[in-house]
């Protein structure tokens, strides 16, 4: 697996993602700021991305990546990344 | 060799038939041209194959296997070339060749294919039409997949790198199946074995530039 190419379309996707969810975690709560990060924010990250930068999904498709696969990997990244986040913010509180 | 074979495909867009039962094949060795003025089909005939576009119906095998349009992605048996460019602008030449290849040797037959050391430590965004579109066909071209579709490999390009980029087409069909569509017919009609025309959505077989002129795609052969 192409794992420099997913960390590439990881790292766009948060690029819009990660902005949002450290808004809503400041205004709203730490844990709302989680929960978006690992859904709305990606679904932000994603239209960003289609927005922008489209016509570089012909590089994945290259690579035998299609887009609800890409989206399921970041999906999961970010939900672990979460889980990672909340266990450390429950063990320092 | 490997063998694509493409039949019964039919697109509309509401009234509109852009293709009407079109069946094309492609193998190993053969290098395909697609004709046609603007709209008539030849973009969305890639774009069907490729599995960007849903068809309204499409049978697609590669040696002898049905596969689905689908499929053809994640099945990585297809590169494709598309019109506007689809490679990263803000990273460096170098940085996309190791995202494409995460391998050392396949990284080394892209930088020491001609020219590429000259434009190596550039980002994307700065090269010229010529370079990227260059860099484009010698990233999808270097990849394992024993098919290539190019849509308009030559628009706008500066002549040296035609050349070049029809010497590299050359050499990869030693290795695989080519198709590809541009409006440079004399520059197609140089490296293609096998051409066709699209108009009216169906797929007319040609021979030669006065068979362009014939169907209607150039209004004469000068």
């Amino acid at each position: 697996m192409n794992t420099k190419a997913i960390g590439k379309y990881f790292l766009d996707i948060n690029m819009f993602n990660i902005p949002l969810s450290l808004v809503i975690g400041i205004t709203l709560s730490f844990g709302w700021g989680m929960i978006t990060f690992c859904s709305f924010g990606i679904l932000i990250g994603y239209l960003g991305f289609e927005y922008f930068k489209e016509n570089e999904y012909y590089s994945y498709y290259n690579l035998g990546f299609t887009k609800s696969n890409l989206i399921k990997k970041v999906w999961l990244l970010n939900i672990i990344i979460s889980i990672i986040i909340f266990l450390i913010y429950i063990i320092v509180e | 060799m490997n063998v694509l074979e493409i039949s019964n495909i039919n697109k509309s867009y509401g009234s509109k038939i852009i293709l009407n039962d079109v069946n094309l094949s492609c193998k190993t060795g053969e290098i395909i041209g697609v004709f046609g003025r603007n709209g008539a089909g030849k973009s969305t005939l890639l774009k069907l194959i490729f599995g960007t576009l849903k068809a309204d119906s499409i049978l697609l095998k590669i040696n002898s296997e049905v596969i689905t349009q689908n499929n053809i992605i994640p099945s990585k048996t297809i590169a494709y070339l598309p019109q506007n460019t689809f490679l990263p602008k803000e990273q460096k030449v170098r940085a996309v060749i190791s995202l494409f290849f995460p391998n050392g040797d396949d990284q080394n037959k892209i930088f020491y294919s001609p020219r590429v050391s000259s434009f190596e430590k550039i980002k994307v965004g700065n090269l010229s039409l010529g370079q990227l579109r260059y860099l484009e066909i010698l990233i999808i071209g270097n990849l394992k997949h024993p098919f290539l579709m190019l849509d308009e490999p030559f628009s706008m390009i500066e002549p040296i790198y035609k050349d070049i980029i029809k010497n590299l087409l050359l050499e990869l069909k030693e290795s695989k199946g080519i198709i590809l569509t541009d409006h440079y017919y004399n520059d197609v009609l140089q490296i293609t074995n096998i051409n066709f025309v699209i108009k009216d959505g169906k797929k007319i077989e040609i021979k030669n530039k006065e068979d362009l002129v014939k169907y209607r795609y150039l209004n004469s052969s000068e």
